[in-house]
């Protein structure tokens, strides 16, 4: 994406999308009174809510999406069912200012259920056990992510969404606990189920154990 | 924060540096495109999500439920795919309904979404694939809303169409008329629909048909061979009459060939005994639940008059909610007008004013009163949310209602004040005429 904001853009893009605002609070959905007009909208079925619920959160469920599958083949598709859960569920949150924690925990939903589906196919390959997710990033620049991913997508699901949101993701212990519903003291033990088990697998991995070993070093 | 966490902080900090950002400009307009697209089912997906899965089975059983699954799913499709014995399957997607529309001597192929328009003087006969017939009365006017292989849909929105259906099992054959539906059960029939008077008349010579709409008791009626129901929304009155004269295996051609006969023999229309009334937790449940259609019947049950003066703010705007996408456009109506007036310094207040405009548009067909709700909401939130949206439908609802002058001023309004809102176009088009 291109960070010089001079920078002509093609005439389809101008068209089609609505540049996102300049204030960075408001770029990320955490402006009260446009959450409001946005929730008005989505609760009367606006013709133009889906689109101004895409152009205000995009940003925040791409990355998120992005992070937890790590750049995957199907991001698109995610993102897209992230988006539908979210309209579908509209009537249920309660304020505006729960708009954004929602739009973050209907995100970890959707790639929890993702996840589970892409592992329940597995079962049904008869080598599955010994190959690596069909999915991650595959360029030769990536070798660390795709790496991390292979190994990451061998563990269940929870302890995979509790990893990817606290070390890659960045977020804190409370964040990580609303992002997935759970209690601070359960998020906390499962933090450290799943970096105990990420370790022992990871100790298979030449890249990620050197990687590892060099930074105790 | 231990020494492994800090190694496992560097590692994620380097991955997502590896990963980079996901949106490119020209990623993000597609997804837009595509969302647009699914929600407005313009790709012909809308509200479906991702197959769902049962949950966590042993293997044992989910091997066992895909083979279940995978057998019937192979005899599904094959069953589909095999024409029946009435089928005569035109050129085309084998499988696929296709309609051939003629008249006079002009004929062509009507896909789904095709507007027909009979001339004043001329019928306008469709043949389906699988021989069944449906004509449209001179100067009658319908859309093909469905076309697949196993459900066809007809909207009626003006004239007469008689219909002589070959019914195959789970095929589904439906023709809606304003508000009202008509599920054929296998049968010859004839709808007929003035959109000015808000009158239907349904005739059935042969078979069964399932009338649903307002008026009706629980919304819905059966009507038998010889049957005709007659349903005035302006009057808010129906009658089941017999139809004599009317052969058991003709089409109906016109409407006034049968007598009617009162007080109506109708051995269907006998109220089913009422349900034990639920109590108000299980109301509240289902409207929390998004249950519109089971909400709708058990507040009918309850009552919904007392309900509009019992239910507290959010239930109430529920409960209107319900209403709205159950379609029952008139207890919509007094569950919102009861929500202003009891919460009328509510958020929801002025967009129950919105909705209100809104339901009379699209539901209830009543234009004139729609524009006055949306100019209501209009004078309450000049600036509100749905204001460019109010605005819009405001230039729709003076044209349906054939105020011209009046929605000429408003197309002129609106254009000045959204030069590139989404009822752009319709202003233009108001203006240029």
């Amino acid at each position: 994406m291109s960070t010089d904001p001079k920078a002509p853009q093609p005439l389809a893009e101008v068209l089609a999308f609505r540049p996102p605002p300049a204030e960075a609070e408001s770029y990320l959905g955490d402006d009260p009174a446009a959450n409001a007009e946005l929730l008005d909208n989505l609760l009367a079925g606006a013709s133009e809510a889906a689109g101004a619920l895409y152009d205000r959160f995009a940003p925040r469920v791409n990355g998120l999406v992005w992070r937890l599958l790590g750049a995957d083949g199907d991001h698109d598709d995610v993102v897209q069912q992230v988006f539908l859960a979210i309209l579908q569920s509209a009537e249920r949150i309660r304020s505006p200012e729960a708009l954004p924690a929602w739009i973050t925990q209907v995100t970890v939903n959707t790639v929890r259920k993702e996840i589970r589906r892409r592992q329940r196919w597995r079962w049904f390959q008869a080598e599955a056990a010994a190959q690596p997710t069909d999915h991650g990033p595959d360029g030769e620049d990536q070798l660390l992510a795709r790496r991390f991913y292979q190994v990451l997508g061998r563990m269940t699901p929870d302890d995979q969404l509790a990893l990817s949101l606290r070390y890659v993701e960045g977020l804190t212990l409370p964040e990580v606990a609303a992002a997935c519903g759970y209690s601070l003291a359960t998020a906390k033990r499962r933090l450290v189920r799943a970096r105990t088990r990420f370790e022992k697998r990871a100790q298979r991995d030449f890249v990620l154990a050197a990687k590892l070993e060099g930074w105790r070093r | 924060m231990t020494r492994d966490e800090k190694e496992l902080q560097a590692l994620g900090q380097q991955v997502r540096d590896e990963l980079g950002e996901p949106l490119a400009g020209a990623r993000q307009v597609t997804q837009r495109q595509a969302l647009l697209a699914r929600v407005s089912g313009a790709d012909g997906k809308a509200g479906e999500g991702r197959p769902r899965v049962a949950g966590r089975l042993t293997r044992g059983l989910l091997w066992a439920a895909a083979g279940v699954v995978l057998l019937v799913g192979v005899m599904a499709a094959v069953s589909s795919l095999m024409p029946s014995k009435g089928d005569r399957l035109l050129p085309g997607v084998r499988g696929q309904q296709q309609v051939t529309v003629h008249i006079g001597q002009r004929r062509f192929r009507a896909p789904e979404g095709t507007w027909i328009e009979a001339p004043a003087h001329r019928k306008a006969r469709l043949r389906f694939s699988n021989n069944s017939r449906m004509e449209l009365a001179p100067g009658g006017r319908a859309v093909i809303t469905t076309l697949e292989p196993n459900r066809i849909a007809v909207r009626l929105t003006r004239g007469a169409l008689d219909s002589d259906v070959t019914r195959r099992r789970h095929r589904h054959w439906k023709v809606s008329a304003g508000p009202f539906g008509v599920q054929v059960l296998g049968t010859a029939f004839g709808v007929q629909w003035k959109p000015d008077s808000e009158q239907l008349r349904v005739e059935v010579t042969r078979g069964r048909v399932k009338v649903t709409g307002e008026l009706l008791p629980r919304g819905e009626l059966v009507l038998v061979a010889n049957q005709r129901l007659d349903v005035d929304r302006k009057r808010k009155t129906f009658r089941v009459s017999l139809l004599l004269g009317a052969t058991a295996t003709r089409v109906v051609r016109t409407p006034r060939q049968g007598k009617i006969l009162d007080p109506p023999p109708n051995p269907t229309a006998s109220t089913p005994p009422l349900a034990k009334a639920p109590l108000l937790g299980s109301l509240k449940k289902l409207l929390s639940g998004g249950k519109h259609k089971a909400a709708v019947q058990a507040a009918e049950r309850i009552g919904l008059r007392k309900l509009t003066r019992t239910l507290p703010d959010g239930d109430l705007w529920r409960l209107a909610r319900s209403c709205r996408f159950a379609r029952k456009g008139s207890h919509a109506v007094t569950v919102l007008q009861a929500y202003r007036r009891r919460f009328a310094s509510t958020r929801h207040a002025h967009t129950a004013a919105f909705l209100l405009g809104r339901v009379h548009l699209e539901q209830l067909g009543r234009p004139a009163k729609a524009a006055r709700w949306f100019q209501q909401y209009l004078r309450q939130s000049p600036r509100g949310a749905l204001a460019p949206e109010a605005h819009g439908r405001v230039i729709d609802a003076l044209r349906r209602s054939g105020q011209t002058t009046q929605a000429r001023a408003a197309a002129q309004r609106y254009l000045a004040r959204y030069p590139q809102g989404i009822y752009r176009r319709l202003a233009q088009s108001v203006l240029s005429k």
